[in-house]
């Protein structure tokens, strides 16, 4: 196929490159966001102080771990690029097209860029972060050795997220505004995803209904292993964020297909 | 007439304006309200879980937080319908676009700031009555919820409106307004109580949030008339600060010269 060839992997890991510099070129945006993480973190150690011990822990975790906890979710919650707008406005202005007769396949091009975007705010947001984390709680013990690991199940992650979201973006072939969607996904991702709290702090039948979809995989299960890893649940984690990656991008690949054939472009 | 009862009369003929514009897109308007309503009600779940856990956050039942929402929600919402252009005015300031309220015969720090609503705020607004009614059943501390949402409005845009101002003096302030807004709001959503002493000095000096959620939740719970009179004071002294801030900068303001159409 042609997603797989040599060719198509250079052409691809060219736009990601060039969605990575293109990013870190304003350097502005960075002091609020910057800002807006440490206010985070500080209201959250404060609460986790007046909640828990210095000592005493809660569903496993203690009060470092659920700051680090919290650092890597947000993370990977702020370093998701919003290509949303840019795939809707050109599902509907009909700019689809002209990506449609370039030696691009549209998904794997707006991929491409999701990822290289992605990848320039998430390596600044995990320095900013862990720096803030070490200032207001220390170091937590994690294993070095596994970093590498975690950063695969990150991967995953992000692969799921963009899934998850160029499908609703594709959703304009069909509405008018995708917005709606795209509101109730990130309440979707606030709790079913676990950004705040570990699932486990849930109560049973919720963390059941949670674990049982796609969207802790996102923020949870890759934050859980980064501050308490274990290789056991390392495997099983990225068996099912596999499984979802396939599932969704059969999904996404058909909804594409349809949808295209709905485009019609009267001139230029 | 007296000049407060026309510049009230002025704020609220503007304000049927500012929302009879805002329905011009009937569909728009309400479904912008009704998620900001859904929002609102979806932040309490991180408060909900946790109380399935503990039984009070620092002394803080989970009643005593719904409340919290309810009034810092409710005096977003007041703030930013009436008062919506109060959160472009640095934008207004460094792009020189002040110029078409200085023409006008009115306050002009009160046109600028009245002259647009946020549509979605109302659904902030609906949020924290709806939520007091629900804590409170029909009773007077509705009302006087709704009271001490309209006086924390006016701390909210004082502090907003002076950090805004910033821009006549030192150039563009949208980032050091950004980054008060931001913590504005965070600190309005947390128990005081979970806070260091430092910072909760920093809630009632240079970060007032602490009269934004906190000081009516107390006054709610168990009313002083020494709290409330600081709490008027606050108000009054933040709005007396504001507009000296704001004309002593409008002195040194200058034109963009741009000339383009007020629909």
């Amino acid at each position: 196929m042609d997603i797989v060839s040599t060719k198509a992997v250079r052409k691809y890991s060219f736009l990601a490159k060039t969605s990575f510099a293109s990013k870190i070129a304003y350097p502005l945006d960075v002091i609020s966001r910057t800002f807006f993480f440490a206010l985070v973190l500080f209201i959250f150690t404060q609460l986790w102080g007046a909640l828990l011990g210095a000592d005493s822990s809660i569903a496993g975790f203690s009060r470092q771990q659920l700051v680090w906890y919290l650092m890597a979710t947000e993370s990977i919650m702020l370093s998701n690029a919003r290509i949303e707008r840019r795939i809707e406005d050109d599902v509907k202005s009909g700019a689809v097209a002209y990506i449609l007769i370039r030696p691009l396949h549209f998904v794997w091009y707006q991929c491409a860029i999701y990822f290289g975007e992605s990848a320039s705010s998430l390596i600044f947001n995990i320095l900013i972060g862990s720096i803030i984390a070490t200032l207001l709680v220390g170091v937590p013990p994690i294993s070095v050795g596994f970093l590498p690991l975690i950063l695969v199940v990150m991967t995953l992650a992000f692969l799921l997220q963009f899934l998850i979201k160029i499908f609703l973006a594709l959703l304009a072939f069909w509405v008018e505004d995708t917005g709606p969607f795209f509101w109730i996904y990130s309440k979707v991702l606030f709790t079913l995803g676990g950004l705040f709290v570990p699932i486990d702090i849930y109560p049973e039948w919720l963390r059941r209904v949670t674990v049982a979809m796609p969207f802790n995989y996102i923020l949870y299960q890759p934050a859980r292993l980064f501050v308490n890893f274990n290789l056991a649940a390392f495997v099983q984690v990225l068996g099912i964020q596999a499984m979802w990656s396939v599932l969704l991008t059969a999904l996404v690949l058909y909804i594409y297909k349809q949808g295209v054939k709905k485009v019609s472009v009267n001139g230029g | 007439m007296s000049t407060a009862a026309k510049q009230l009369r002025f704020v609220v003929e503007q304000l049927r304006v500012n929302i009879l514009s805002n329905m011009e897109y009937r569909i728009s308007f309400l479904v912008q309200m009704v998620f900001m309503v859904l929002n609102d009600v979806m932040l309490l779940f991180f408060w909900w879980v946790i109380f399935q856990r503990f039984d009070n956050i620092a002394g803080w039942g989970q009643k005593d937080i719904f409340l919290l929402y309810a009034l810092s929600a409710g005096t977003y919402g007041i703030a930013y319908t009436i008062f919506g252009n109060a959160l472009r005015l640095s934008s207004l300031i460094v792009e020189g676009q002040l110029d078409y309220y200085l023409a006008l015969p009115k306050d002009v720090w009160l046109n600028v700031l009245i002259s647009k609503s946020l549509a979605s705020t109302i659904g902030d607004f609906v949020f924290g009555v709806g939520m007091c009614l629900a804590i409170f059943g029909f009773s007077y501390k509705v009302l006087l919820a709704i009271v001490f949402m309209m006086v924390a409005s006016l701390i909210l845009i004082s502090a907003a409106t002076i950090v805004h101002s910033l821009s006549f003096f030192m150039g563009n302030a949208e980032q050091i307004a950004a980054v008060f807004s931001e913590s504005m709001l965070s600190f309005s959503l947390y128990p005081i109580s979970v806070f260091s002493l430092s910072v909760r000095a920093l809630l009632y000096t240079a970060i007032p949030a602490a009269f934004i959620s906190f000081v009516p939740v107390s006054l709610l719970q168990e009313f002083s008339f020494g709290l409330f009179s600081l709490f008027l004071g606050v108000a009054v002294f933040g709005i007396w600060l504001s507009r000296r801030v704001f004309y002593a900068g409008l002195k040194r303001y200058e034109s963009g010269n741009l000339v383009a159409p007020r629909m």
